[in-house]
């Protein structure tokens, strides 16, 4: 059943509609008393260039209509937040300054965004779990992960366990991120896991397949889905700052990546060099200055001096079971290049 | 005067990004006490700012010639801190459109607008008074005023000294954290947001007025010495006293009022017409009477969106 969350007049024969799925159990409709379920939610598509979500709001819906007598509980299905955005491959609002995702909770007494903002959330909250699924940026790739305000780190571990993702990560608490539509639905006592994973404007088939198993996980371990899941994987865990080491470009240039995103890489490796392509230099090697995951990697080639390379987590914060299988994939390069000339990073 | 170069930013295929500021009162950063900042052209399209500020510039170098400028006071005009978004008519950051006034303090290791954040705030800081010539997020236009984002430091008595009719003391947002405003005022420097005409062009009547309001302050602080008239006996305003005006219905926005005009309640002050019919679908009335503080330049309503603000 398609339900409307918003609906605003545009200046020309358009409404700007926010829209939602609601799928409930088998021999139920919006005539019954649906209080005594649980409702599950899943949104996407805040930030108009974030697509990976598209793919897992689409399956999951499809599962769940096949199998409604397997559903215990109600979800609701929000795959687009920003339409508009999504529609001119934007990232934000056209003709709105602000990021959606920080003008949360919203006002009805604001512009158009402001009020969209204020809807969607008092639609959200009730919600017994809501997983809002991003998708990085147009530059950066990253692998399946759950991001968790430690404000909130105690009660949304657990469930973040169960979502089949790669890496759980806790980042400390920021005035900034307060404005977040996930920030503003734990606040008001709705569990709320942000997911990232992919890149901006692509889907990559085998996150959106890995997560969507996670969900059915993460409903079955709620007691909404009583059809098949799977085991989930144990995801990396980083509670610390510290644990992260971030890598930004050194120079502008073009960014070539020689080592694979998600690989692990040791102290001294090159993890990519920065190129003139005018005057067919080599700038400079991006070498890791620790060993660990790769987990955050540039895709989009063209950098700034201080463009976000990759973000790796250290080794040191691994767990050994988890690390042992990262190692024994050993880093996988993208290129056959002779690196032979960066080895330990000297020319860094 | 000394133009000086105060940091740059290379690039692979553009000119380096070059940021300078205009010195008075000094020969260099390093002597003499840091007085007042004055701080344009942070987005691409803030051409009424960056107009002003060169203004100022002008007549600052007509001031000190005169020697009006007094005796180990220092003023650092910065007109354009981001040429690049000025050059390829971006309001934002060219390559990933972030707002360099979202991220202070900056941060000198972080993304490049970070860096460009870091490095502007390094010049900023320890300056005892800080302005920042700069634009709603709604493009429009509003009454000239002076606006303190309300961080616990109430100095709103001091913003007097520019003599313009308001000052807007207001609380800010979670996003409003990372703005220079607020940054200014955790490192201690008393920041002062100018607000005037609309983005996308020059409004010169506005640009002579916040530089008057400028020299103003200047004057009354014993920065600059001259003749000059005192302007308006300002009212503080906070964000109880502003009034959003939108329209249930959408299409064009026909205005029927101009900003600083009084209206008096239940006034007809804006129309919505139907962009097929041309009919008029919507009459906007004034809810009380008050002062038409901002007017959005957009032609077209959007269905419960902010058109304009009065003053109670």
């Amino acid at each position: 059943m398609i339900e409307t969350v918003v609906s605003l007049n545009f200046p020309v024969e358009e409404k700007l509609c926010i829209r939602k799925q609601r799928i409930l159990p088998a021999g139920y409709t919006e005539k019954n008393d649906l209080s005594g379920l649980k409702r599950f939610s899943v949104v996407t598509g805040t930030h108009g260039d974030e697509l990976e979500g598209q793919y897992v709001c689409y399956e999951v819906s499809r599962i769940l209509q096949e199998n409604t007598d397997k559903l215990n509980g109600i979800v609701d299905i929000y795959p687009a937040l920003n339409p508009l955005g999504i529609d001119s491959i934007e990232r934000g609002i056209p003709g709105f300054d602000l990021d959606m995702n920080r003008i949360f909770p919203g006002s009805r007494n604001g512009s158009m965004a402001e009020h969209a903002a204020a809807c969607i959330l008092e639609d959200l909250t009730g919600s017994d779990m809501v997983i809002d699924i991003h998708a990085s940026n147009l530059y950066l790739t990253e692998i399946p992960q759950a991001r968790i305000s430690e404000v909130f780190a105690e009660e949304l571990i657990p469930y973040a366990k169960q979502l089949n993702i790669d890496f759980i990560w806790v980042h400390s608490a920021s005035t900034v991120l307060e404005s977040t539509l996930a920030h503003s639905l734990n606040q008001r006592n709705t569990p709320t896991l942000v997911v990232e994973m992919g890149i901006g404007l692509r889907l990559t088939q085998a996150y959106t397949k890995q997560l969507t198993a996670g969900i059915f996980s993460l409903m079955k371990y709620m007691g909404i889905w009583e059809g098949e899941s799977i085991a989930p994987r144990k995801p990396l865990i980083s509670d610390d700052n510290d644990d992260v080491e971030f890598l930004n470009a050194p120079v502008s240039g073009v960014f070539i990546q020689h080592m694979e995103h998600n690989s692990f890489v040791r102290q001294g490796e090159v993890i990519g060099e920065i190129v003139d392509p005018l005057r067919g230099e080599s700038l400079c090697a991006v070498t890791s200055k620790c060993s660990g995951v790769i987990f955050t990697l540039r895709d989009f080639p063209m950098v700034d001096e201080g463009s976000l390379v990759g973000r790796i987590l250290r080794e040191e914060a691994i767990e050994p079971d988890v690390l042992e299988i990262y190692r024994s994939r050993g880093a996988r390069r993208v290129s056959s290049l002779d690196l032979a000339r960066y080895r330990g990073g000297e020319e860094a | 005067m000394k133009k000086i170069l105060l940091f740059s930013k290379d690039s692979l295929y553009r000119e380096n990004m070059k940021v300078y500021g205009y010195l008075f009162g000094a020969e260099s950063l390093e002597e003499g006490e840091k007085t007042i900042a004055v701080v344009s052209g942070m987005r691409g399209n803030e051409y009424t700012q960056v107009y002003e500020a060169s203004q100022l510039v002008r007549r600052l170098r007509l001031l000190e010639a005169q020697g009006c400028v007094r005796e180990g006071k220092t003023i650092l005009v910065i007109p354009a801190v981001n040429p690049y978004s000025i050059n390829s008519e971006k309001r934002f950051w060219p390559s990933d459109n972030t707002d360099i006034n979202r991220m202070f303090p900056g941060y000198d290791l972080g993304e490049t607008t970070q860096r460009v954040a870091a490095s502007l705030f390094e010049v900023l800081d320890g300056f005892k008074y800080g302005i920042h010539l700069t634009s709603h997020y709604i493009s429009g236009k509003f009454v000239p005023h002076v606006s303190i984002q309300n961080t616990g430091r109430d100095y709103t008595e001091s913003a007097k000294a520019f003599g313009l009719a308001y000052i807007r003391y207001r609380r800010p947002s979670h996003y409003d954290t990372t703005t220079l405003n607020y940054n200014w005022q955790i490192w201690n420097t008393r920041a002062y947001s100018l607000y005037g005409g609309d983005d996308k062009q020059v409004d010169r009547d506005v640009s002579d007025r916040v530089v008057n309001a400028i020299l103003n302050f200047m004057n009354t602080n014993g920065i600059v010495e001259f003749d000059h008239h005192r302007g308006y006996i300002s009212s503080v305003i906070t964000d109880e006293d502003i009034i959003v005006i939108k329209s249930a219905e959408a299409g064009f926005f026909d205005c029927y009022v101009r900003v600083g005009e009084f209206v008096r309640k239940g006034k007809k002050i804006a129309g919505i017409l139907d962009t097929g019919s041309g009919e008029l679908v919507a009459d906007i009335t004034a809810p009380e009477d008050g002062i038409i503080f901002f007017i959005q330049s957009n032609p077209l309503a959007f269905a419960n969106s902010q058109l304009m603000m009065m003053i109670r």
